[in-house]
């Protein structure tokens, strides 16, 4: 440890930002106070996006002293196209849409191809918990090696895949039995090595998503939600799961979640219990690696965040809010 | 636990036991009746018994010669752990069985009127706009089923089972026997106010958008129900051409005998198959 890394953390209620002093995390400042953040982007000029559902997105270039609302959609996913365009970020909204800001944020344009896709595959796009009862999407996940290529994980939807910078899609979701994508992601190493989460099972695609195997040996949770790849010396796979569905979870034992790790490429897990135990009340609702050690990992758990320098073999908590947590990002 | 090592994918029609189920869908559907409120019934009912964990993907439903037959198609996840699939279930069993009545009262209800209330508003003025809303309008009738399929229908379903399986001296049988009669009657409740009123609302809907295109002079009356749901909304906003389509359905149907209709078409897998779990039971329920 022994960096100065700042985290920004999104909550039901508002942003929390945390700077690490030495080998203490310290609460810097919070805000936006009553809109709960969905996802969180960080640009390397410092500027923060915090997307907020029903509302917008939300640009801070002070730190977080002051906001701006930049776009108003109903946004549900944000990303970067770090490292090689660092002024684009990607905003994505219920019903499905995926809108693009190329200079920072000051303006923004819809990619309205993926709203032409073949009726047959929009018709998959059914969330059946909401008032609209649309599809909305969950992760965008941009190729770090190539900002033409974006992943979306539709919940309730699937996932589909743009080649070209959303000018063409293709859905990838055969073989994936229950559309309730939550996290799409891909290898740091191999190109077409795709991983993805649903509600009901962790699935692995070798050929660019075209062949979806479900790869969850070991874990012994039937909900899956957030996952890390972290590189290294081998790579290694973070899975946050819990037992049930978040309507079941207010009964005794609440969600009865727990962190898995794989270092095989998703063929095994275990159980990672060091400092968490054997199961976690609260539901891990994020899940991050470091941007420069790879050893380190960050986990969102009920109002707390949680950190592990060793590749997930112990955790100690270095925060805890009123207000529960939904995502985190950390800078450098 | 096994890995498995192919990609899955959903059973294809040819491997599947198709059956004529009891249900309140029409034996022999046109094509609107088949591309609208079955998919919607089918589509509803596999949401809401995938959600309580019944082992199966999807309730599928099929023509046959112009006959209505639905199959179960087994679930990959459910296959692959069937002991961890029937435990969910079991789960699913204790926890959404004990009071089937509040949530219906609270939530479920007042959700399956306000989809009734959807289907009754006036359709917008524009074509596109009454395009778009019969577009919705399948969605609203699959979230009508759905949220009494996983609430009351499923979830009776489990009950009455566990009922059943319950030795006649067994502790607390009273109590699971009252609710099963108290769930009958909210079984009852829901039916006439999804089956009846929103199918009344439905068919309203629908002889509304025919008057439309009839006034835009697309279709002649009655045509619309030998369209399917997409072309519907396409006539509304493509029109020519849609009148002979109609007709010429219309023709083929009537040609068609009705001679010999076999009950069950494919491998019948037995009750005790893991995707047909309880589908007979839940699919007479509807039909009740």
């Amino acid at each position: 440890m022994g960096m100065h890394r700042k985290m920004c953390v999104g909550t039901g209620d508002g942003v929390v930002l945390l700077k690490e002093n030495d080998t203490k995390w310290e609460l810097a400042g919070s805000s936006l106070p009553g809109k709960p953040i969905e996802d969180i982007v960080v640009l390397p000029n410092g500027s923060i996006f915090c997307g907020v559902p029903h509302d917008g997105v939300y640009s801070s270039s002070d730190g977080g002293a002051h906001w701006d609302r930049v776009i108003e959609i109903d946004v549900r996913a944000m990303a970067a196209a770090l490292p090689l365009q660092p002024t684009t970020i990607y905003a994505a909204t219920e019903p499905v849409g995926l809108y693009r800001s190329s200079d920072g944020g000051d303006s923004w344009q819809e990619i309205e191809a993926l709203r032409q896709m073949p009726e047959e595959i929009q018709e998959q796009w059914f969330f059946p918990g909401d008032e609209c009862h649309e599809g909305h999407v969950k992760t965008i996940n941009v190729n770090p090696k190539d900002p033409m290529d974006i992943l979306l994980g539709i919940e309730h939807g699937g996932v589909v895949r743009t080649r070209d910078g959303g000018l063409t899609w293709e859905d990838l979701s055969e073989g994936i039995e229950y559309l309730d994508v939550h996290v799409v992601n891909r290898d740091p190493v191999q190109d077409e090595l795709f991983y993805v989460t649903t509600a009901r099972g962790f699935y692995r695609s070798e050929n660019g998503g075209h062949d979806w195997i479900m790869r969850q040996d070991g874990v012994t949770r039937d909900f899956f939600h957030d996952f890390v790849v972290q590189p290294g010396a081998a790579t290694s796979l973070f899975l946050a799961t819990a037992n049930g569905s978040p309507p079941s979870w207010i009964r005794d034992g609440g969600s009865k979640s727990a962190i898995y790790r794989s270092e095989d490429g998703a063929r095994s897990w275990q159980q990672m219990t060091g400092g968490l135990g054997n199961s976690l009340e609260p539901m891990v609702w994020g899940l991050v690696g470091d941007p420069e050690d790879d050893s380190r990992l960050y986990a969102a758990i009920g109002t707390g965040v949680w950190a592990s320098d060793d590749r997930g073999d112990s955790w100690d908590q270095i925060y805890d809010g009123s207000s529960a947590l939904r995502t985190l990002s950390v800078i450098a | 636990m096994a890995i498995t090592e192919r990609p899955w994918a959903p059973a294809a029609d040819e491997t599947l036991f198709w059956f004529r189920a009891a249900s309140p869908l029409p034996a022999r559907p046109r094509p609107l009746d088949f591309t609208l409120e079955v998919y919607a019934l089918t589509g509803g009912l596999t949401r809401g018994l995938v959600s309580l964990n019944y082992p199966l993907y999807q309730i599928r439903p099929k023509l046959i010669d112009g006959e209505l037959y639905v199959a179960s198609v087994p679930s990959g996840i459910a296959e692959r752990e069937p002991e961890t699939k029937l435990g969910l279930l079991r789960d699913a069993s204790l926890r959404f069985t004990r009071n089937i009545r509040g949530p219906w009262e609270k939530a479920i209800k007042p959700e399956v009127q306000g989809y009734s209330a959807w289907m009754a508003e006036d359709l917008p003025d524009s074509p596109a706009e009454v395009a778009e809303r019969f577009r919705q309008a399948r969605r609203v009738r699959e979230m009508q089923w759905f949220v009494a399929d996983r609430a009351v229908v499923g979830s009776f379903a489990l009950l009455k089972s566990r009922l059943d399986d319950m030795p006649a001296s067994a502790e607390g049988r009273d109590k699971v026997a009252a609710a099963v009669e108290d769930g009958a009657a909210v079984l009852k409740e829901a039916m006439q106010l999804i089956r009846e009123e929103g199918g009344a609302r439905l068919e309203d809907f629908v002889r509304r958008t025919s008057r439309r295109l009839v006034d835009m002079q697309v279709l002649a009356p009655g045509d619309i129900h030998w369209l399917e749901w997409r072309e519907v909304r396409r006539a509304l906003t493509e029109p020519g051409g849609w009148k002979a389509i109609a007709a010429d359905r219309k023709t083929q149907a009537e040609k068609r005998t009705t001679a010999s209709v076999p009950d069950e078409v494919g491998p019948n897998p037995g009750p005790t198959a893991l995707h047909m779990h309880l589908v007979h039971e839940v699919l007479a329920l509807l039909a009740a």
